[in-house]
């Protein structure tokens, strides 16, 4: 009898273990992960956010809350995808090499924080990764060109200058050439400051889509 | 659901909706949610954003003890959603006349 007694209370303690939490804390629960999680905005944006959620859990009613919190993931995952927006929002209204960095950084941990599969995440956070990094390596590529271009361009003319005395034809090839040069690398120029402003937003705001289409399939 | 629904068709799916007639959060999440299988969080992103492009303005209303915000569409979100319907029109039949109609006329 004392092996059976002793079976009962092992049975109740891990009952009382399992036993679920209560709906109320659960809301609670995940409303305040998810205003740790918006901390970092500014504050009419969480008062925003927190409204429109807290709204929407005293509308469902108590029986509709567990529901909601499983269908929108976790609190991190909803706080990281609000986090993603507001960046890219201000990202559109103030470009800047800068904010798009760091917009492609809010946007990357959105991508880890969202709760879909392993492999899908690593493809999408890889993906926008190698994007990046392309982007990086091209404005750094066009960059030099644009420098060199002007730089050789000048001394070319220069050159047509210093060689007058002997060739005029030669003089002309040599100013003609580095016109060309200087004016193509000035050229670049606006458009290596375009991509360094916009293009990882651009990114940011590509992968961002690409998230959003992963989450309805 | 098969085909994904853009950014901007989601913009404006909301504002056709509110220009129908300004109503509070739930409601509004409830129907987008009705017809296009969307979650409320996807939905808040949009409402921010539309708010901060000044298509539509919220304002509180006291309900039963408790607070329901209202959102109702502004003189720009009218015509922005004008533009959207139009260009809407267009797209659609275009992808009428390839997927539903094919091109005859091309193929003799």
């Amino acid at each position: 009898m004392n092996g059976n007694k002793f079976l009962l209370k092992f049975k109740m303690a891990l009952r009382r273990k399992k036993r679920r939490k209560r709906p109320l804390q659960k809301k609670n629960e995940f409303l305040s992960q998810l205003r740790k999680g918006l901390k970092k905005l500014p504050q009419d944006e969480i008062d925003n956010a927190m409204e429109y959620y807290e709204e929407y859990f005293e509308e469902a009613g108590p029986e509709k809350e567990e529901e909601a919190i499983a269908s929108w993931g976790s609190p991190g995952a909803v706080a990281s995808q609000i986090l993603a927006d507001y960046a890219i929002r201000q990202a559109d209204s103030e470009p800047s090499a800068k904010r798009g960095l760091s917009t492609a950084w809010t946007v990357l941990r959105a991508i880890f924080a969202s709760s879909v599969s392993i492999p899908v995440t690593a493809v999408s956070a890889c993906g926008m990764v190698a994007a990046d990094i392309v982007l990086a390596v091209a404005i750094l590529g066009l960059g030099f060109a644009a420098v060199s271009f002007a730089v050789i361009g000048v001394m070319s003319i220069v050159i047509g200058f210093l060689v007058t005395s002997k060739n005029f034809p030669t003089m002309i090839f040599y100013i003609g050439a580095g016109l060309f040069g200087a004016g193509a690398g000035t050229a670049l120029i606006p458009l290596v400051v375009w991509l360094c402003r916009r293009g990882f937003s651009g990114v940011s705001k590509l992968f961002q889509k690409i998230m959003r289409w992963r989450k309805t399939i | 659901m098969v085909f994904q629904l853009g950014s901007t068709l989601l913009d404006a799916c909301v504002l056709s909706v509110l220009s129908q007639g300004k109503t509070y959060g739930y409601a509004l999440t409830q129907e987008m949610k009705r017809i296009f299988d969307l979650s409320e969080s996807s939905l808040y992103p949009v409402l921010r954003r539309l708010q901060k492009e000044k298509y539509l303005t919220t304002f509180d209303r006291p309900f039963q003890g408790r607070n329901r915000r209202y959102y109702a569409i502004t003189p720009q979100g009218e015509e922005k959603l004008a533009e959207y319907r139009q260009e809407w029109n267009q797209y659609r039949s275009n992808v009428d006349q390839v997927l539903l109609g094919g091109l005859p006329d091309e193929r003799k």
